[in-house]
């Protein structure tokens, strides 16, 4: 009669049960009686979140609910140069002023300066 | 907590530590880590027992569960930069138990615990819940979460694979 093939393994199986036994943990009921933290969470979640959306939402209301007091852009930026009190290119005089290529300029481009 | 739950979870406490030990790669201090996450996970009632399986291999599953995702947040913590970290702090965790643990272990677990490592997991893990645990094909195809035909394949192919690598350590010695 053959001996079952699998007690050799069997045997192996049984000593590391053995000696894994030996370093289980101490049994502790404690560690079945923790507080339970759901409750907390729970809080969290039925009373934070919604405030929260609300809080969001009041503010988007505040902001939208008030009047558009935004000046036309053109008045609201500020002037950064002023209009020059006298004539631009004031040291020029437009009859001494002539250049030798003139001539190629057509008669309707011609610049008249003040 | 239920008494009667409590009483149950007490007289599996043994088999328990064993089964997270196996999904741990035999480090204990992480066995009893997971262990203890498992537990909280039942007192923080995040899983309960459906009562379609019995209270054993739903209990396994749960602890091979949170063994995988604590595997998985170590291998988070093991990332380049905790690597780095590692490097330069020179703390470095080695799962095999020390020299003098070692020295007490039989020769026969040792030579067990190497040859399982060598096993693909799913094999080692039938192997573990049929021998070591004492649960049926079923049972064990039930904790791991796949059918019994995977289940009965894993179980055979390890078995001869178990075999053949205890069996050239047994036939050296006088």
């Amino acid at each position: 009669m053959n001996p079952d093939p699998d007690n050799e393994l069997r045997a192996y199986f049984k000593a590391q049960r053995s000696a894994d036994h030996e370093e289980v943990p101490v049994w502790n009921p404690r560690l079945l009686e923790l507080p339970r933290k759901t409750g907390a969470v729970s809080w969290i979640t039925l009373i934070g979140l919604p405030a929260t959306a609300i809080a969001v939402m009041a503010i988007g209301l505040l902001l939208f609910s008030f009047p558009s007091s935004q000046a036309r852009l053109s008045e609201a930026l500020p002037v950064l140069l002023d209009a020059p009190a006298e004539p631009l290119f004031v040291g020029l005089e437009s009859s001494s002023f002539s250049s030798p290529s003139d001539f190629l300029l057509p008669s309707h481009l011609s610049i008249q300066l003040p | 907590m239920e008494r009667e739950l409590a009483d149950t979870l007490k007289a599996l406490h043994s088999d328990a530590f064993g089964w997270s030990l196996h999904c741990c790669g035999g480090d204990s201090s992480r066995a009893e880590e997971v262990l203890q996450n498992a537990y909280l996970k039942i007192v923080q009632g995040r899983t309960k027992h459906a009562q379609a399986s019995s209270f054993k291999t739903w209990w396994f599953g749960v602890i091979r569960l949170t063994a995988h995702e604590e595997f998985r947040r170590q291998r988070y913590r093991e990332s380049l930069l905790g690597k780095l970290w590692l490097q330069i702090s020179g703390d470095t965790h080695d799962p095999r138990p020390s020299p003098s643990r070692q020295a007490e272990l039989d020769e026969q677990i040792l030579q067990l615990r190497a040859a399982l490592n060598q096993l693909p997991a799913r094999q080692a893990e039938v192997l573990h819940l049929v021998f070591y645990q004492d649960l049926s094909l079923s049972e064990a195809a039930a904790v791991m979460k796949i059918g019994i035909g995977s289940v009965r394949q894993h179980y055979e192919r390890g078995k001869a694979r178990l075999r053949g690598l205890l069996q050239p350590t047994a036939t050296h010695e006088p």
